[in-house]
């Protein structure tokens, strides 16, 4: 049986600020109810790695997170989806990967994002 | 009117109606178990006669379509359902629902320090956090000032109103209302101030984080309370951690939810100048998911923990929800005059061992009762 969970990634530049946002969606393309299990604040993780294979980036470094468990519940069909900042990245060429931190559950979806020299 | 999304507001109704289902019932007067005394809306007699049929003790008969019956409470839905009745509904003064006794403020021996008087009043407790709602039951007699470092999104009353849940259901573990509804904190008087520092999804930043230790310090509040880590460090934290330390506030935070592991206290709780608290369940063992460490120093509730959230309550579990017991005793200390140092000294010194390891409980369970100087051997 092929994983129930499907991500997607997408990017938006925003206009004015030289920052990118970061979109990744889960959807539930199963039958059945996912229920999806987290230690912590933390829902998602997004990390940018270089050409040369190195971690450029990762969008939990440099933030804390409520302690509490959490519980999130996609029924058949329903995606839910995180928002993560990436700002003033380097010019450069990335693969980005965000993936759910679920404690019981996997997704993630990468994607190639070029960061154009600033004029 | 505070905002919230409607996946949440959605949540909430349900748990609350929950609440009211079990302990309205059970909260309401009737002669024997079970039985509840209705008003019968009728629209033919053969309504009447079957409320009749049904009733234990017929209370009064109206000049109108109806009558006051006591039934068990089972018949109530069948006569409900039945097209010859308009309406059943429960009689007399609906009650608010009495207060619970949670299993932290209980096994902490709070309640005995709140029967002796203490209570917080004077301590100013920072829950440095999503934010707190503001208009809360039993929270808003307790609130003060508030600041956000994240603005809440959507159009609440208040920058620093909750749109997560997770702070509001701290503040009321640390200092809820001692009234007749709902919950108490394990101090019930003192003031709760919102530092909104967390984002919607419970997440925020170093640089907020500390822009919210500082400010705490910078008002000359007691207590900041700080349900939150990472497994990773900040110098900008610590440093403000220091400088908040040094002005006299009692930092406390949680050790951290990466267990099962050892030597795994997170962020801030891990810096000298903080309390790492872990978190233990009702039977005393070590909550599954509480970090532990050398660091660890004392250990409070954090399993399955009843409290406050916008518009009702819930049951919430971390280290996020042992913090605050702590921090409400710490208020309890330093309303009757007890420095940060002493405070954290006399919690640890009067801390019940409960068997665990010292990095599982450092000096043991809260003990607010002891804290304080009461006998709190009924335990």
């Amino acid at each position: 049986m092929s994983d129930p969970l499907v991500a997607t990634l997408t990017v938006a530049p925003m206009a004015e600020d030289v920052s990118l946002t970061l979109i990744l969606t889960v959807e539930n393309t199963g039958r059945e109810q996912q229920d999806l299990s987290f230690a912590d604040g933390q829902r998602a993780e997004f990390v940018a790695v270089d050409d040369e294979g190195s971690e450029v980036w990762r969008w939990s470094d440099g933030r804390m997170f409520a302690m509490a468990l959490g519980r999130e519940t996609l029924a058949p069909d329903e995606s839910v989806t995180y928002e993560a900042e990436w700002s003033s990245p380097p010019a450069g060429e990335y693969e980005v990967t965000g993936s759910l931190s679920a404690t019981d559950a996997d997704a993630s979806a990468t994607m190639t994002v070029v960061v154009p020299e600033q004029g | 009117m505070v905002y919230r999304d409607p996946k949440t507001r959605r949540d909430v109704l349900k748990a609350a109606g929950a609440a009211v289902a079990t302990t309205g019932l059970a909260g309401m007067a009737s002669a024997t178990p079970g039985t509840v005394e209705v008003n019968v809306g009728y629209s033919d007699d053969s309504g009447k006669r079957a409320a009749v049929a049904e009733a234990d003790q017929v209370v009064r008969e109206f000049n109108f379509d109806a009558v006051t019956v006591r039934v068990n409470e089972n018949a109530v839905a069948g006569l409900r359902k039945r097209p010859d009745v308009r309406y059943v509904e429960v009689n007399g003064t609906m009650h608010a629902l009495a207060q619970q006794l949670t299993w932290g403020i209980d096994r902490t021996d709070s309640e005995v320090a709140h029967a002796n008087g203490d209570t917080g009043a004077g301590a100013d407790i920072a829950i440095l956090d999503t934010g707190i709602d503001s208009d809360h039951p039993d929270l808003q007699a307790n609130l003060g000032a508030g600041k956000a470092f994240v603005k809440s999104r959507g159009p609440y009353a208040e920058a620093w109103d909750d749109d997560n849940d997770h702070g509001t259901h701290c503040a009321g573990i640390a200092n809820a209302d001692d009234n007749s509804q709902g919950v108490k904190g394990v101090s019930t008087e003192a003031t709760l101030h919102a530092v909104k520092v967390l984002d919607k999804r419970g997440s925020g930043s170093f640089s907020d984080i500390a822009a919210g230790i500082e400010y705490t310090a910078d008002q000359g509040w007691d207590v900041a309370s700080m349900s939150l880590g990472a497994s990773s460090g900040s110098q900008t934290v610590k440093d403000a951690c220091t400088y908040a330390d040094d002005r006299g506030v009692f930092l406390v935070a949680a050790a951290g939810n990466s267990g099962p592991c050892t030597d795994c206290v997170g962020y801030p709780a891990a810096y000298s100048e903080c309390m790492a608290v872990s978190s233990s369940a009702s039977d005393d063992s070590l909550s599954g998911f509480s970090s532990t460490g050398p660091e660890v120093e004392i250990v409070a509730p954090g399993t399955d923990i009843y409290s406050t959230v916008p518009g009702g309550y819930d049951t919430f579990s971390g280290t996020s929800m042992a913090t605050p017991h702590v921090a409400g005793a710490a208020g309890q200390l330093m309303a009757n005059g007890y420095t940060n140092a002493d405070a954290r000294s006399r919690l640890k010194s009067t801390a019940e061992d409960i068997g665990l390891a010292s990095n599982e409980q450092g000096s043991g369970l809260l003990d607010t009762a002891a804290a304080l100087g009461y006998d709190s051997s009924d335990n």
